[in-house]
């Protein structure tokens, strides 16, 4: 369903957002995907009320009412723990809400739960969590992808309507992906990311799991715009046109060849819908990825600093001395792959002054630039969105160079701040496959717009 | 003892006086209570995030200017990675590579110049208290308060200097009304960096840095000490070793912090969520035109204008709504060197007594310009005056009225007459000396005649009545 049917139907009163809450609350129990590490039903069954009410008056009905929704633990909601899939914080408290949170509560959209994610959203599989692995919903001896995989997961799974999720260098699309589902990442700066707990401040983005690209839009521009919280925000809005050139690669390393196959196949589905399509060449791959890693590991070893056990979170005061209570507290509170993070992105910081950090930056500008002149071509970049196909829980955990592969198409898009969606292209033994389709730097509303009419037309056609 | 030549740098941080902290809009007053000014911003709480307050960059740009430096049209703030319990979020910002300004100088008494190296903005950290139990306590109210911090050149040769160059910074800034820059409560921090080496060699010895230091006093000790140490270390043949000495104001002595807690790599990197600071040069000669006369020139000025001498002029100019009461206070007096003295020994005495500034007096320039002038129309004397000031600091009446209450209240001009006779009586040979002609004698009756009216008369009225007296005799 959804959301301008599911309103439709409060309207008509064939349910209630209550009922809708019943429903809900009961298929997440039943499907035991494990994607949610919080279920805030007291909060969710009062919001329910107070938008029932309005739909009786039939008076001040606000934008998304009476729409569950969930959102990925690693945004604040006051009142909620947030956990953000670690020990470290797994008893924290949120006393505020994030930007997000509070414009969706404002539009009346109902939080069911906080979404399972990988350790501080560093992971693409879901099994770095604390608190346990999220199954897809698709297969529950698959991964859901990560980091946002309890976002994916949820929305996949009909547990929520939409999720809010981040999005690094590829934690919603590439969830998004293998759960057959819509994942948004907007142009850096967009949205808020206040009350977003910080991985990799200059590439996190806040972004949205959807069914649909309609949905996506809806409730993008109930999150878009300046908050006086986040410096980085600038909400341009592009000039509308219709997008008609698109991007597409002939060849691609490393790709699993059933999934090559749907890009190819859904390629041709767009032609068949009167796009153009012209064959480009992407060889900045390769260097997107070292930029990538070593840019958020750098961010990450310091954002991850204030996890030190002294104010909040993990704490053990008794016997050591500083260093060893910073010691016991950062040993025990994070995960092996945040530790492995924190300390080489210790280390390039620490290396000659910043330096690979500062070419880090100049590779991004690099990228940046490769990008705006192909886009000078064409009008959307389109790409297999994962590598692979869903995987095996356990398959690639214990291979970090490996699972660090599964960024390679997405992260470009962090690095170049463009906004990239990826949707459901088709299936491989029922497993999903998505396509992502890259657009300009704030061409945003464009691309959503043209994805939201792609998306309709395919659908017209099966 | 062979010869040294000492080398000393300064680094001060300053609070920058603004209403709300630099991040987020927590107030900056300073209070007792702790942690009673934080938020989840500047309490660094996960998800947080800072966004400039843009009240810090005019205060800050004033000082830049004042201070001679070059400012930079683009900075930017940048993160220094540590930890420590007072430090919120396990980084501080600040900024790096580009600070603020840049480039800058002090000139002191002597016309040395002790170059600035850079100014730059940054947050402060919270404080970490011990108690009698041994335990460590935590106030996060002065985290995220906006401070300059102000870095010079090894340029100091002695402690003179350093202490003469602090105390110049401080006027600065009050003056600028950027910062109250009182010592005592941490909003005017001096950290000296000291190295010293043999005369004959050419390079740097190596540098130590002392910390808390809380006075002027303390910082004249804290160098002092690390000197002596210092020397005797190298006249020992020892190696000086690169380290942050702690003073301890209670035992009067040193002691190097724990290596542990002596960062020396901080893994600078530019702060992702905070954009660059670009100043136009509108707002540059905006600022520019805000900032008002500084001490040095009101110094020289004074000198030249009224004629008064260094040590004077020093004391009147050292804070600026001092000077500016005394400048209103003789304006259009004839002889301003006479009544200079109530700024050098009456008004400090009120002030002390009152526990208050200029502002807070219950009189204004205005009424003690009323006095002045009749001083300077000999309306009265400078006693009188003494005793008129006295009273408009409690009562905050015009002079005028506390003058006419004085002569009309108790006494006539019978009383008058009639306490002119006595004195006449009790000093009847000087009559009889004026009378033959010592005409500087007259002079001599009226002080006599003043002392026994208790300066209760004007001059000009005791002059007419003896002269009067006399001239009947």
């Amino acid at each position: 369903m959804d959301l301008e049917s599911l309103k439709r139907s409060y309207i008509e009163k064939e349910q209630t957002p209550t009922q809708m809450l019943d429903g809900i609350y009961k298929k997440i129990e039943d499907d035991e995907l494990n994607d949610f590490i919080l279920l805030s039903k007291n909060y969710a069954y009062e919001q329910a009320y107070l938008s029932e009410k309005r739909y009786e008056k039939k008076d001040g009905i606000l934008k998304l009412d009476g729409i569950p929704f969930s959102i990925k633990d690693n945004f604040a909601v006051k009142g909620l723990r947030m956990t953000c899939g670690s020990k470290m914080l797994s008893d924290f408290v949120s006393p505020y809400d994030s930007t997000v949170y509070k414009r969706l509560k404002e539009a009346g959209a109902v939080l069911i739960g906080k979404n399972n994610m990988d350790e501080f959203a560093m992971g693409s599989s879901n099994e770095t969590s604390f608190f346990g692995i999220v199954k897809n919903p698709f297969d529950k001896s698959y991964v859901p992808g990560g980091s946002s995989g309890g976002s994916a997961a949820a929305v996949g799974a009909d547990h929520s309507l939409f999720s809010i999720g981040s999005d690094t260098g590829g934690s919603i699309r590439q969830p998004a992906s293998f759960c057959g589902v819509v994942g948004f990442k907007p142009t850096y700066g967009k949205i808020s990311r206040y009350g977003l707990v910080a991985f990799s401040s200059s590439l996190d983005t806040v972004g949205i799991i959807t069914k649909s690209v309609k949905d996506c839009k809806e409730v993008f521009d109930v999150l878009r715009g300046d908050d006086g919280h986040d410096s980085t925000i600038e909400d341009l809005k592009p000039q509308r046109r219709e997008l008609k050139n698109i991007g597409f690669v002939e060849k691609l390393e490393h790709v699993d060849k059933n999934v090559f196959k749907i890009y190819i196949d859904y390629c041709s589905k767009l032609e068949k819908l009167g796009f153009k399509l012209k064959p480009i060449v992407l060889d900045f791959i390769e260097i997107s990825m070292a930029a990538y890693k070593i840019q958020t590991m750098c961010e990450a070893s310091s954002n991850l600093a204030r996890f030190d056990g002294i104010k909040y979170g993990l704490q053990h005061f008794s016997g050591d001395d500083l260093e060893g209570m910073y010691a016991r507290v950062r040993g025990e509170g994070f995960g092996k792959e945040v530790k492995r993070r924190i300390i080489s992105g210790t280390y390039f910081l620490m290396h000659n002054d910043g330096e690979y950090y500062n070419l880090s930056f100049k590779l991004r500008d690099y990228i940046a630039n490769r990008i705006d002149i192909l886009f000078k071509d064409i009008d959307l970049l389109i790409l297999p969105t994962s590598l692979s196909l869903p995987f095996k829980m356990g398959e690639k955990i214990e291979d970090p160079l490996m699972m660090h592969l599964s960024d390679s198409l997405t992260a470009f898009a962090n690095l170049a701040n463009v906004p990239a969606i990826s949707i459901n292209a088709d299936y491989f033994n029922s497993l999903p496959v998505g396509i992502q389709f890259v657009g300009k730097r704030n061409d945003d509303d464009n691309l959503l717009d043209s994805l939201s009419t792609i998306q309709m037309e395919l659908k017209k056609d099966e | 003892m062979s010869n040294f030549v000492v080398n000393i740098g300064v680094e001060t941080h300053i609070q920058i006086k603004t209403k709300s902290k630099i991040f987020c809009d927590c107030s900056t007053e300073f209070t007792d209570k702790p942690n009673v000014n934080v938020c989840p911003i500047c309490m660094g709480l996960p998800g947080t995030m800072p966004t400039l307050n843009f009240e810090v960059i005019p205060l800050a740009l004033k000082t830049a200017i004042a201070l001679n430096c070059i400012i930079n049209r683009i900075s930017g703030f940048a993160r220094k990675n540590y930890f420590y319990p007072d430090l919120p979020k396990g980084y501080q910002i600040t900024q790096h590579k580009f600070p603020l300004a840049h480039s800058g100088y002090i000139i002191l008494k002597s016309g040395k110049k002790i170059r600035i190296r850079r100014l730059h903005i940054e947050e402060d950290t919270g404080k970490m208290i011990h108690d009698q139990d041994e335990n460590s306590l935590l106030d996060f109210n002065r985290a995220g308060v906006p401070l300059m911090e102000i870095v010079t050149e090894p340029d100091f040769n002695s402690k003179e200097e350093v202490i003469e160059y602090l105390e110049r910074l401080q006027r600065i800034v009050r003056y600028l009304d950027v910062s109250s820059a009182n010592m005592e409560s941490g909003e005017f921090r001096g950290e000296p960096n000291i190295s010293i080496r043999k005369k004959e060699e050419g390079l740097l010895g190596v540098k130590t840095e002392i910390k808390n230091l809380n006075s002027f006093k303390a910082i004249e000790k804290g160098i002092t000490f690390e000197i002596e140490r210092q020397k005797m270390l190298l006249d020992g043949g020892q190696k000086i070793e690169s380290v942050t000495m702690l003073y301890d104001e209670k035992k009067q002595t040193l002691k190097p912090m724990r290596k542990k807690e002596s960062i020396s790599d901080y893994r600078y990197f530019p702060e992702p969520d905070l954009p660059d600071i670009i100043l136009s040069e509108d707002l540059i000669e905006k600022i520019k035109n805000t900032i008002p006369e500084l001490p040095e020139k009101k110094v020289e000025r004074f000198k030249r204008e009224y004629n008064l001498n260094d040590e004077e002029s020093e004391i009147i100019c050292q804070y600026k709504d001092y000077a500016d009461f005394f400048e209103k206070s003789i304006l259009g007096i004839k002889n301003v060197k006479r009544l200079t003295n109530f700024y050098i020994r009456e008004m400090p005495v009120i002030l002390k007594e009152k526990r208050m500034g200029v502002k807070d007096l219950p009189f204004d320039s205005d009424k003690l310009n009323a006095l002045f002038k009749m001083v300077d129309e000999e309306k009265i004397n400078l006693n009188l005056a003494q005793n008129i000031l006295k009273e408009i600091s409690s009562t905050g009446e015009h002079p005028d009225i506390i003058l006419k209450r004085a002569f009309e209240s108790d006494l006539s001009e019978d009383d008058l007459k009639n306490l002119i006779i006595q004195v006449l009586d009790e000093n009847k040979k000087e009559v009889e000396r004026y009378k033959n002609g010592e005409e500087k004698l007259f002079g001599f009756l009226v002080g006599q005649c003043m002392k026994k009216t208790k300066n209760r008369f004007s001059p000009g009225k005791v002059n007419e009545i003896l002269r009067n007296i006399l001239t009947k005799k």
